[in-house]
């Protein structure tokens, strides 16, 4: 399956949209393997971003965790009938990475560092497409450092909590309606800076066999204070459109996330997730010129809150290996008329694949193969009248190593 | 268990494999019951692809007639050919110099502020030799319905004769010996236009800038759609917009007369007799300040005893020409905006009332021919009131910035005429329960912006 998922990467040099709206769900190579559960589970090192709480459960002294996924996707945009015109974006391929250490400084009590990245959005559409007035290309990219303390208060109950310390950077570029020398002006929108939250969970080994778990990661509201707006425009008209600095914010919205995890026998672990994401606080992208001439900049967004509903197993083939699968729904929060190709959502069903071997006592490797299927969306955005049909998919492989002693 | 997991896998891989690229549903356009093998367009400037002032190729590429032609090739048209300018330039009707003809006009920083400045045309374009019998667009700058139904047009006008096949030919019978199977038959309003933009200077007759008799224009109409339907080809029809949606006589407000408190006091003293004799014929006085006031402007309705003029009021209409009028010193002599550089009350009336009679006729032949009709005139009303937000911009008929007029206030740019052309493509696909697909807007130009 492996081989099938990099024959279709190398086919598709493009990739764009992992979870709904801008949220990438690739945190650990054993979970995606399983739909991406695991809030209800104790997967050491990982369950900092998953659950804290779990982290205190972890086996070893010493844990280390890290992978990378590649994103390959594919999305189609054909404009609104009657008309032919379509465009396909071209993306370079996205990479969500993550870091786990942690460590056991007693029987009680864990400590660890985790780096992800999970919110992230890169599309390029092209300078000339036809939906180049709202946007031609885009990188979004947060990356998450955060610090974990987790507490076992008993043998069944464990409590954790991160700090979560978000480095934002956004880089994107648009045509402007005015034209000259036969093309149009544009304006390259850049900015990053730094943000706070925190990620806190509670888990809870009910039985031998069932475990529950609870994981509530704060909205992170990334305000930029000094981004960079480059214009270019016609001379005639560059003592309006000065280069300036803007204002704007972007939220990494609330998760609340409820697992659990049911050990069916020695050989097979199942687990369900239920993860509510507030998109509901991503009311409007809006950018405050810092230049007086510069017009301000209005986006209705208006998403709303979603849930995604995932599904996973995991089959041990014997000592060493073994096999994971998962399946899971992910709601899109773009609602009606404010569907735009900056984030082009959709109702999405993901299925995944998941291989585990043990190389040694202390090392082992997992890999995993994910196959987003985006609906059908025919929708556009109101506000800037630009409408049709947008298909969308996506397969990511991933690859990680875990170590511990 | 291990059976459950390799089915997945297998059902997974071939999702996957499948899908490496999105599997699209394709729009496939349809000709509906009608048959556009043969596309021919008859018309004036706008189906020409007159712009900028100027005829010359960049114009003739997007005009509107261009664009559906090339639209109409998804539907079984196979070409649009048209009568090509050869030379690299262009040119138009105003005479610089004595034969010196303008060129396409060009956003230009003049004085520290942007304004269309006229190129140099070519006039050689004027005598050459575009006839052909495979030609499809019989779009003929300054022609006005009577026009196209009169022998020997090529005599008057040598755009006509660029491409006609004789100079006893007209317009209507070139165009019907092409054969077309589907017409656009679109005069955008020469027979009220060439009156409004004289500043009114004519009347209701067949003078170069009169209004076209209603009996006239009906007749000529009639005629000509009954020559173009009488083989079985079906075509589309638009009506005449409204004067006041077009930037040519919106742009120059009526109070921009801007001046100091002398040239204010100098006004004053200079119409204190007007202001005597007017007050006594029950007319409004003439009174300036320091800053903007309302121009004078020429209205032969006020009695020549006190020089037929007033001030201008919100209900009068400057040409967008009395801009560049009122700099020169033919202006600051006599600071007046002559007769043929604005649209009194009066005039307007007339105008109005023209195009209200017109526009009732186009409906009444669209319906009894049973062609498709395009409402263009309720488009630049649109246009010049709300705008409109077609694919992340808003359009809107003001001059030079609204994306739709080009430089010279009245024709279109291209995406002015793509606009046109999907108006047109809605009115034939709604009618004959077509599928042509709509041009992309985003694909043609705009004004440039130096």
């Amino acid at each position: 399956m492996k081989r099938i998922g990099l024959f279709c990467g190398l086919l598709m040099l493009s990739f764009q949209l992992f979870a709904e709206g801008y949220q990438v769900n690739l945190q650990g190579n054993r979970q995606t393997g399983m739909g991406h559960t695991g809030a209800g589970l104790m997967l050491g090192a990982s369950s900092m971003h998953f659950n804290p709480g779990a982290l205190s459960f972890m086996d070893k002294k010493y844990e280390f965790s890290l992978g990378v996924s590649g994103v390959f996707s594919k999305n189609t945009f054909q404009k609104q009938s009657p008309s032919v015109y379509e465009a396909k974006s071209d993306n370079p391929v996205g990479t969500p990475f993550y870091f786990y250490g942690a460590t056991k400084l007693n029987d009680k009590l864990a400590v660890g560092l985790s780096v992800t990245s999970p919110y992230g959005n890169t599309l390029k559409w092209g300078d000339d497409w036809d939906g180049k007035y709202l946007i031609q290309d885009i990188s979004l990219r947060a990356i998450f450092v955060q610090p974990t303390l987790s507490y076992k208060i008993n043998d069944k109950l464990g409590f954790g909590i991160g700090l979560m310390a978000v480095n934002g950077n956004v880089d994107l570029n648009k045509a402007l309606p005015v034209q000259y020398n036969g093309g149009d002006a544009s304006v390259n929108i850049s900015g990053n800076t730094w943000a706070f939250g925190f990620n806190a969970g509670v888990s809870y080994q009910a039985t031998d066999k069932l475990s529950f778990g609870l994981s509530y990661r704060s909205e992170v509201m990334v305000e930029l204070d000094e981004g960079d707006a480059d214009f270019t425009v016609p001379e005639s008209l560059s003592g309006l459109y000065p280069d300036t600095k803007f204002q704007s914010e972007l939220p990494m919205p609330t998760n609340i996330t409820f697992g659990v995890g049911y050990k069916v026998n020695e050989k097979l672990l199942l687990a369900a997730d239920l993860q509510y994401v507030g998109w509901s606080s991503y009311e409007s992208l809006n950018f405050d010129f810092e230049a007086e001439s510069v017009p301000d900049s209005y986006n209705a967004r208006d998403f709303e809150n979603t849930m995604i509903y995932r599904l996973g197993a995991e089959y041990s083939l014997n000592e060493k290996a073994q096999f994971r699968a998962g399946i899971y729904y992910d709601s899109t929060p773009i609602p009606e008329d404010r569907l735009t190709p900056e984030t082009p959502g959709t109702n999405k069903i993901g299925m995944s694949l998941g291989f585990g071997y043990k190389i040694s006592d202390k090392l082992s490797l997992d890999a995993s193969l994910l196959y987003i299927h985006g609906e059908k969306r025919e929708d556009g955005y109101a506000p800037t009248d630009f409408y049709g049909t947008y298909y969308t998919n996506a397969v990511i492989p991933g690859i990680g190593l875990n170590y511990s002693f | 268990m291990k059976r459950y997991i390799y089915k997945y896998a297998l059902l997974l891989g071939v999702a996957a494999l499948w899908s490496c690229e999105p599997n699209t549903d394709d729009f496939s356009p349809s000709k509906g019951t009608a048959d556009f093998s043969k596309f021919v367009a008859i018309g004036d400037s706008y189906t020409a692809g007159y712009t900028d002032g100027a005829l010359g190729k960049r114009g003739q590429e997007e005009s509107f007639s261009a664009i559906l032609g090339k639209q109409l090739m998804y539907v079984g048209s196979d070409s649009y050919n048209q009568p090509w300018v050869q030379s690299s330039s262009s040119v138009g009707s105003t005479q610089l110099q004595p034969g010196v003809f303008n060129g396409y006009y060009e956003l230009s920083v003049v004085d520290g502020s942007l304004s269309p400045v006229p190129t140099v045309g070519d006039a050689a374009i004027y005598a050459e030799n575009a006839q052909s019998a495979d030609n499809q667009n019989f779009g003929v700058p300054g022609a006005k319905v009577t026009h196209l139904v009169t022998a020997g047009y090529a005599q008057a006008n040598p755009f006509f004769a660029r491409f006609a096949s004789s100079n006893t030919t007209n317009v209507i019978g070139d165009a019907v010996a092409a054969n077309p199977t589907f017409f656009t038959c679109w005069l955008a309003g020469n027979d009220v236009l060439a009156y409004a933009m004289a500043g009114g200077v004519g009347g209701i007759g067949n003078g170069l800038t009169d209004i076209t008799d209603v009996v006239d224009y009906e007749s000529a109409l009639t005629a000509m759609l009954g020559t173009l339907t009488s083989k079985g080809a079906k075509g589309a029809i638009g009506n005449i917009p409204d004067v006041s949606s077009i930037p040519f006589f919106t742009t120059v407000p009526y109070d921009a007369f801007v001046i100091d408190a002398a040239t204010a006091a100098a006004l004053n003293a200079n119409y204190a007799d007007y202001n005597v004799a007017a007050e006594q014929m029950g007319l409004p006085k003439m009174e300036f300040v320091e800053g903007p006031n309302a121009f004078i402007i020429h209205d032969e309705s006020i009695p020549a005893l006190i020089g037929s003029r007033r001030q201008a009021t919100a209900n009068d209409r400057l040409l967008l020409t009395a801009s560049s009028y009122a700099k020169t010193d033919e202006f600051k002599a006599d600071p007046i905006i002559i007769d043929n550089l604005v649209l009194t009350v009066d005039e307007l009336t007339m105008i109005n009332n023209a195009t209200e009679s017109f526009n009732t006729i186009n409906k009444t032949l669209a319906e009894s021919l049973d062609l498709a009709f395009f409402d263009a005139n309720a488009l630049m009303k649109q246009l010049s009131t709300t705008g409109l937000i077609i694919d992340g911009n808003r359009y809107t008929g003001t001059f030079v910035s609204g994306g739709i007029f080009s430089l010279d206030g009245i024709h279109p740019t291209g995406r002015g005429s793509a606009i046109i052309a999907n108006a047109f493509i809605d009115a034939i696909n709604a009618k004959y329960d077509a599928s042509i697909p709509r041009a992309n807007i985003n694909d043609y130009d705009m004004v440039q912006f130096p």
